[in-house]
């Protein structure tokens, strides 16, 4: 794919996309800052990367981004995955913006399906894809009938569908992707984050940015707001239990953790989805022996993770991370073109 | 520890693209050029720029090569090298009408003005595998075209042919369009909402991808829907394309596009006025593609069908959301992601209410929650 | 002066720097953010800072309106962005001295509640952004602020506050405010904050 590689060749603009369609995103963006929790509808045109991998994300961080910016791409809570690679690739190509794994070197951090576990602060920015923006879908399939529903902040159907779960199955069987009331007026899908990350939405420091790209919707929840996840007097919303878990790289007990089984015992393990925090931890356990990160607390309070934790066996998990300054000396080959094309 | 999906992420990605490359050329023969493509698989590089929304021979034929083939895969390249395109213009309306047939037939009349021409189809051949062309050579073609050259003549067909549906509707058995079909939107710069205007319509059809449209068409036809449908006229042919320039007087030319028409007529329907006319599906795609022009037509008019009870080739947010083929095909392949976060949280509230099931069964008795306070 | 097509104005990396401020400002109802001086020379009674946030997010897919009506600042506006003028109940944008009493405000388009996205986003020229001398004092209160925030304004008509207060009476209908003074000081109030005011004299 020749992004422009080449001054010769007819160049991209800055940040990939024409300054026409950022500033329609720029636009949308105010609004739906303007309005919590509502869905703008935004052109979203095509980007080299598929529909569904991203590209709701992308065009947000696109839109915004300048050349001062430090970025941080996240799959998964991970730097490394495969597709934050790609993205991270192509935001940096069209760009040249520092990048760094470190939640609190970023100004910008564009992610799929986690929130890094380390509070963010007001000098960032935290931008998620969005497979499926409507959060009604789970009892509406048209969306002339969830616009309305929105409108008429009707969501009864959304509350008898979990009145239903919790009667059929004694609890509410939503995982990821739980449907929460922003400023307690529009209802949404916070991006399929695990409920763990759920209460960090509520009263952040932090602006958080939600793109869709192939549905064409852009929402987003401002610091300071409330946002409450749905829940009943005596069903009360409950986050993933990871009790008596500790993750086997950094001895974490207070993280969200991905299970796995070890291929070789077949014994079920458990790691840190953020790959950053978990590096950093593991990085202060080794200079500093048994000391570890500073805990940040998780939102609902759960134990700081015990010292004696860190002892255990620690595994290496096989990465070999393109390291951010690697990155960055690639870009002077790369030719950025700051002037739009006419 | 096996867990390697997340390691080496960058390494990984560039060795994928040399093994793509790798397979392309693997087999040892001479690189497939461009312009082969581009005139010996005609139908595939116009099914591309009709998905990929560009009329670009070139650009398609080379999206065919990079992707070995894959239709979908070469539309969404051509697709996002559009999307990076300046729009200086927009051309001025184009009339059918002045069409420089190839091929143009109706279903609805034995005969038409202007006549049918049957053009180049493989409609009534058989389609038996043609052995002979595994032994084609330049020489054979070139015996090939002395002998066609002088069956076809130019002037045995006149420039333009009047329209089918212009009888219809000097009879007034055509409903006119509403007001609401005026509306013109540009889908490129503005999501679609419903109900959705017509122009959006045929633009989200005019870049659908075939094999979808032309099953939800099909569905309406065999009976998910009420909808019989005449060809009323197929065209396949060059249109002219001008736009205004500033600094010219008159409009400027800017070549020729071949596009493929379709005219489809259906049963009754009572206009504003109560009186029974007959409406029309309109469809125009760039290429030349008949079964999608079809589809499309058909489509649009099933989208007009006033029932209460929708078929799904009557909802016109069951079509217009699931035609597009870089959307559907983006999405469907998303799974190939990892959501092992996703995962995790779902096996979370699986153990958690198996655990709460096994408790019950333990009581001796099914959950039985309170009631929810709302 | 001011019919000129303004060359200095960088479309990419100016307007990015202006966005990001106008995003952290729209964030933060009533924290008060400060554009770097444009060399621009929009037409008399036109501020450059106003100008600027114009540059950054109209062009040939938007319509404004100014208000008062002042042909210069639209043909500079159209020609430096290639929106076009629309009625002042249809405008997306509204281009306004705030310091002029407006009635015709109340026409402004608040959106509906299928498309509360289309109500317009009104562009305000004051006498000064924070300070103390300013006359009008208001306490906000919503999204993105923590309990409360005050905010003065100088030079703002009180008739203008009280029509944008009836206009974003019904949320999620309404209209966002980006509020600018000459020296580049920028705030925002959105149609979700609730504002207060208390006119001074």
């Amino acid at each position: 794919m020749g992004v422009n590689q080449n001054r010769k060749h007819r160049g991209y603009n800055f940040a990939f996309l024409d300054e026409n369609t950022k500033r329609e995103i720029r636009r949308k963006l105010l609004k739906a800052v303007a309005i919590p929790g509502y869905q703008v509808p935004f052109a979203s045109p095509e980007l080299p990367i598929a529909r569904g991998w991203g590209t709701g994300g992308l065009q947000i961080t696109m839109a915004i981004i300048g050349p001062g910016d430090v970025l941080k791409v996240i799959d998964q809570g991970c730097d490394g995955s495969v597709n934050a690679v790609n993205i991270r690739k192509l935001l940096v190509k069209t760009t040249g913006v520092a990048t760094t794994f470190d939640t609190n070197a970023a100004s910008i951090i564009q992610t799929r399906h986690r929130i890094p576990e380390e509070a963010m602060r007001q000098d960032q920015i935290l931008v998620l894809q969005v497979p499926i923006p409507e959060p009604l879908r789970y009892v509406e399939a048209s969306e002339a009938k969830t616009r309305e529903m929105h409108g008429e902040m009707d969501y009864s159907r959304m509350w008898v569908y979990l009145y239903e779960n919790i009667v059929q199955y004694g609890e509410i069987t939503i995982g990821a992707r739980y449907p929460s009331l922003v400023n307690r007026r529009y209802l949404i899908d916070p991006s399929p984050i695990p409920r763990w990350d759920v209460p960090k939405l509520n009263q952040a420091e932090t602006l958080y940015l939600f793109g869709a790209g192939r549905e064409k919707r852009i929402y987003a929840v401002p610091p300071h707001t409330l946002a409450e996840p749905l829940e009943f007097e005596d069903f009360r919303f409950r986050v993933e239990d990871f009790t008596g878990r500790s993750c086997i790289r950094c001895g974490a007990t207070d993280t969200y953790m991905n299970e796995m089984y070890d291929s070789s015992s077949g014994r079920k393990l458990f790691v840190c989805s953020d790959s950053g925090y978990c590096d950093r931890r593991r990085e202060q356990s080794v200079t500093q022996n048994l000391a570890c990160a500073e805990p940040t607390g998780h939102p609902l309070g759960r134990v700081p993770p015990k010292a004696e934790a860190l002892v255990a066996p620690i595994q290496e998990r096989s990465r070999s991370y393109p390291t951010a300054s690697k990155e960055a000396g690639a870009l002077e080959q790369v030719v950025i073109e700051g002037k739009e094309a006419r | 520890m096996g867990y390697v999906a997340v390691a080496g992420g960058e390494e990984a990605i560039t060795n994928a693209e040399a093994l793509v490359a790798f397979y392309r050329l693997k087999g040892g023969s001479t690189p497939v050029q461009v312009r082969q493509i581009r005139e010996q698989m005609r139908l595939a590089v116009d099914k591309v720029m009709s998905e990929g929304s560009l009329y670009a021979p070139g650009i398609a034929a080379l999206a065919l090569k990079q992707a070995e083939g894959d239709g979908i895969e070469a539309s969404f390249i051509v697709r996002a090298y559009r999307a990076t395109q300046p729009r200086r213009y927009v051309s001025l309306p184009v009339d059918t009408r002045q069409m420089r047939v190839i091929r143009r037939i109706s279903g609805a009349f034995q005969d038409v003005p202007g006549g049918q021409v049957l053009g180049p189809t493989r409609d009534y051949t058989q389609r038996l595998v043609d052995f002979a062309l595994l032994g084609e050579t330049p020489e054979l073609a070139a015996g090939f075209f002395k002998k066609i050259g002088v069956q076809t003549s130019r002037s045995a067909l006149p420039d333009t042919f009047p329209k089918v549906i212009d009888l219809l509707r000097r009879e007034g058995l055509m409903a006119e369009p509403g007001d609401r079909d005026r509306a013109l939107s540009d889908i490129t710069r503005e999501a679609i909402s419903f109900p959705c205007n017509r122009s959006a319509k045929l633009q989200s059809l005019a870049r659908g991808e075939t094999g979808v449209m032309m099953a939800l068409a099909y569905s309406s036809m065999r009976g998910f829907g009420d909808i019989h449908p005449y060809l009323g006229e197929l065209r396949v042919g060059t249109v002219p394309l001008f736009i205004n320039h500033r600094a010219k007087k008159h409009p400027v030319y800017l070549g020729p596009v071949l596009v493929t028409e379709a005219e489809i007529i259906s049963g009754q329907y009572e206009d504003d006025q109560g009186i029974p006319k007959l409406t029309l599906g309109y469809g125009l795609c760039f290429g030349h593609n008949e079964l999608k022009a079809i589809a499309m037509g058909v489509l649009d008019r099933t989208m007009q069908s006033q029932a209460p009870q929708r078929a799904p080739a009557e909802d016109e947010e069951f079509v217009l959301y699931h035609i597009d083929g870089i959307e559907s095909s983006g999405f469907s392949a998303h799974w190939k992601l990892p959501h092992y976060v996703t995962f995790q949280s779902t096996l979370d509230r699986l153990r958690r209410t198996q655990k709460l099931k096994e408790e019950a069964d333990t009581l001796g008795r099914e959950p039985e929650p309170e009631t929810p306070g709302l | 002066m001011g019919t000129n097509l303004e060359s200095n104005f960088d479309q990419v990396f100016t307007s990015q720097q202006i966005y990001r401020l106008l995003l952290d400002a729209m964030a933060r109802p009533g924290k008060i953010v400060t554009l770097a001086r444009l060399e621009i020379d929009p037409p008399e009674g036109l501020s450059w800072s106003i100008a600027g946030l114009a540059f950054t997010l109209l062009d040939q897919e938007t319509t404004f309106a100014a208000l008062p009506d002042h042909e210069s600042w639209g043909h500079y506006l159209c020609l430096n962005t290639g929106s076009r003028q629309a009625a002042v109940s249809e405008a997306e944008f509204i281009i306004i001295d705030g310091r002029v009493d407006l009635p015709e405000l109340l026409v402004v388009n608040r959106g509906d509640l299928l498309f509360p996205d289309r109500g317009a986003t009104l562009m305000v020229m004051v006498s000064s952004v924070g300070g103390d001398g300013a006359d009008n004092r208001l306490t906000l209160q919503g999204p993105g602020i923590p309990g409360q925030v005050s905010l003065t304004l100088g030079g703002l008509c009180p008739g203008n506050l009280e029509r944008v207060q009836t206009l974003n009476r019904e949320f999620p209908l309404g209209v966002d405010l980006m509020i600018s003074d000459n020296r580049g000081a920028l705030v925002c109030i959105p149609r979700s904050s609730a504002i207060t005011a208390e006119v001074n004299g």
